[in-house]
């Protein structure tokens, strides 16, 4: 089932149009993977369906309901957003991380209950990080951290979810392991999931469909399991230049091949 | 659900800190009753309350001075520790203090408008005070909306060009004034007092004290969302910047309410949410409640003090920024 549809899409910031002509939808239970090389607008897009930018033109629908129609609160309820990089600045409990998750939910002179708390911890569980719902967030690895804001993303219960990088900040390991739950996640829950994502192979590894972004409009947009050497080869030269794509046990893995 | 009991046995553990902050705390509400020249003993305390025979003097001592005297202290202690931890937390920087968004400056030009053209009693430069700190915070808050950038830079930097605004003209003032009279009344009050607190004056700026405590403690759950960066709290749907208008004017209020009587009163709302936060070891609002508590207990110890020390009172501020700055010298060794 399409669950978010974008429609001829144009945004920026000022006079300074950074996405044009954008379409494409999501469906239910798929992980997308947006990808692109520095500046071609991938966090802007998340920015504009999760209504932090208001676009200059074009039309996003949830579930065939225009999305700005709706306040913040909401779309909160609808889409969630998942940063680069979390803002936490002050020690808080992990469990008080989640908890914030639940606030698009809350009346504005309300704060969170004993039932909101239960699902809380429910969510840390299906993490696996239930053993850190009273310890300190700031002392987590980053790689905890990301799936702490995973739980709280779930907490907000929308039926989209956006990533923006959020490997970015994560090793090797973590990178993976981060990567495996959200794409997990997407079809255990049943969500739309949209990431943006700098390692083609991480891409080609984790995600349903691609869609490349080059200067501000959609170059190519495939499904993952329907593509050869060729094609890949065609069109992730255009954007990363000397590259070969190999194929590993079922998989394609793309190499950047020596001058 | 082990780690629910885990968390059990920790706040047993956590609640002897908080019994033992309450316990100070009603121990320096007496300390402040009994602290000053006319002697009053735990003993009259005990009859007032009980309705026990009492001698008369200490009867309007303790109702005229020392009872609304020690509510002002207090009531000043936590609502400038409060709305210290408040801005700390929305402006995401730990040494963000009350005056932080021009509230101290608009009073204290208040204050000194009251006392060189108009008559300068004590309670026309409350009034003045209290409209000018308000004043400038609107002002502040206008001068925001012409930000390109409209996150929490905007506020600071506005608060900074209406408090130095207000600065100037106090210095115009200054100059014009004359010295014996006004310029040490201007100055006097800029180092902050409790001597001419009243129970008439503390009654008239209670209720403007409460409306902005209530209005933080309804928006408790938003002000911890705020503590993210824009983006971040807009996406869990917090509407970030009518929010934060709301919290700058409770907060707004509960200062000015408090400033407005006792002239300026520096570092306790920059140190006691500190304290708070050492103790409580998170950031919440628990820990908001906390440092009021705290501030509370720190501010009528000073006040005791000043009271105590020399013949005449002390202005209050001597003593808060002997408290408060090797304190800050203390969180510089440690961060």
């Amino acid at each position: 089932m399409e669950i978010l549809r974008m429609e001829n899409i144009k945004a920026g910031y000022g006079d300074n149009i950074i996405l044009e002509d954008i379409s494409f939808s999501l469906r239910e239970g798929e992980l997308v993977a947006l990808l692109g090389l520095n500046g071609t607008g991938k966090t802007t897009l998340l920015k504009t369906i999760s209504g932090l930018l208001k676009p200059i033109s074009g039309k996003c629908y949830i579930n065939e309901k225009n999305s700005f129609d709706l306040n913040e609160k909401e779309r909160a309820r609808h889409i969630s957003f998942m940063p680069q990089r979390n803002s936490i600045i002050y020690n808080t409990r992990v469990i008080d991380v989640v908890l914030m998750g639940i606030t698009p939910y809350l009346g504005i002179f309300s704060s969170p209950n004993k039932i909101h708390k239960k699902l809380a911890y429910d969510m840390l569980e299906k993490m696996g990080m239930e053993r850190y719902a009273y310890e300190n967030f700031l002392h987590l690895s980053e790689g905890q951290k990301q799936l702490i804001i995973i739980c709280r993303s779930l907490m907000q219960n929308a039926e989209i979810m956006l990533f923006d990088e959020p490997d970015s900040a994560l090793d090797y390991n973590n990178r993976h392991m981060v990567l495996t739950r959200i794409s997990e996640l997407i079809k255990t829950e049943r969500r739309g999931g949209l990431i943006t994502l700098h390692d083609p192979n991480y891409a080609l590894n984790y995600c349903d469909r691609i869609i490349f972004l080059e200067d501000g409009r959609i170059l190519a947009e495939f499904d993952t399991r329907d593509v050869d050497n060729v094609f890949l080869k065609k069109i992730f030269t255009r954007i990363y230049g000397k590259i070969d794509i190999i194929r590993h046990r079922e998989k394609y893995v793309m190499v950047r091949l020596n001058a | 659900m082990k780690n629910v009991d885990a968390s059990r046995n920790i706040q047993d553990k956590e609640l002897g800190k908080y019994v033992i902050i309450l316990g100070l705390f009603v121990l320096v509400i007496f300390l402040s009753i009994v602290t000053g020249k006319y002697p009053i003993t735990l003993d009259d305390i005990f009859n007032i309350a009980t309705g026990g025979e009492v001698n008369d003097m200490v009867k309007t001592v303790f109702y005229t001075l020392r009872l609304p005297r020690t509510i002002m202290v207090i009531v000043a202690g936590m609502g400038l520790s409060v709305s210290g931890s408040i801005y700390q937390i929305i402006f995401k920087n730990p040494l963000a203090s009350p005056d932080i968004i021009g509230v101290a400056s608009g009073a204290n030009l208040g204050a000194a408008i009251a006392i060189v053209f108009f008559s300068g009693g004590t309670l026309t430069i409350a009034m003045n005070a209290f409209i000018g700190g308000i004043a400038a915070v609107f002002i502040a808050l206008g001068l925001t909306k012409i930000a390109k950038e409209k996150g929490v830079v905007a506020f600071v930097l506005s608060g900074l060009v209406i408090g130095s605004i207000a600065q100037g003209i106090i210095m115009m003032m200054k100059y014009v004034a004359d010295p014996e009279k006004e310029l040490a009344a201007m100055e006097f009050w800029a180092m902050g007092s409790f001597a001419s607190v009243t129970s008439s004056k503390v009654m008239t700026m209670l209720p403007l004290f409460f409306i902005g405590i209530i209005g933080i403690i309804l928006l408790r759950w938003q002000i911890n969302i705020l503590s993210l960066n824009d983006e971040e709290a807009k996406s869990l749907g917090v509407k970030v910047e009518s929010t934060r208008w709301a919290v700058i004017i409770c907060s707004t209020l509960i200062v000015a309410s408090i400033i407005c009587l006792t002239g300026l009163i520096s570092f306790i709302g920059l140190i006691a949410p500190h304290i708070a936060r050492m103790i409580r070891r998170r950031n919440d609002f628990a820990a908001v409640i906390l440092s009021g508590f705290i501030g509370a207990i720190i501010l009528t110890v000073a006040d005791c003090l000043v009271r105590s020390i020399s013949v005449s009172e002390l202005p209050i501020s001597i003593l808060t920024t002997f408290i408060g700055a090797p304190y800050l010298a203390y969180l510089m060794s440690r961060y």
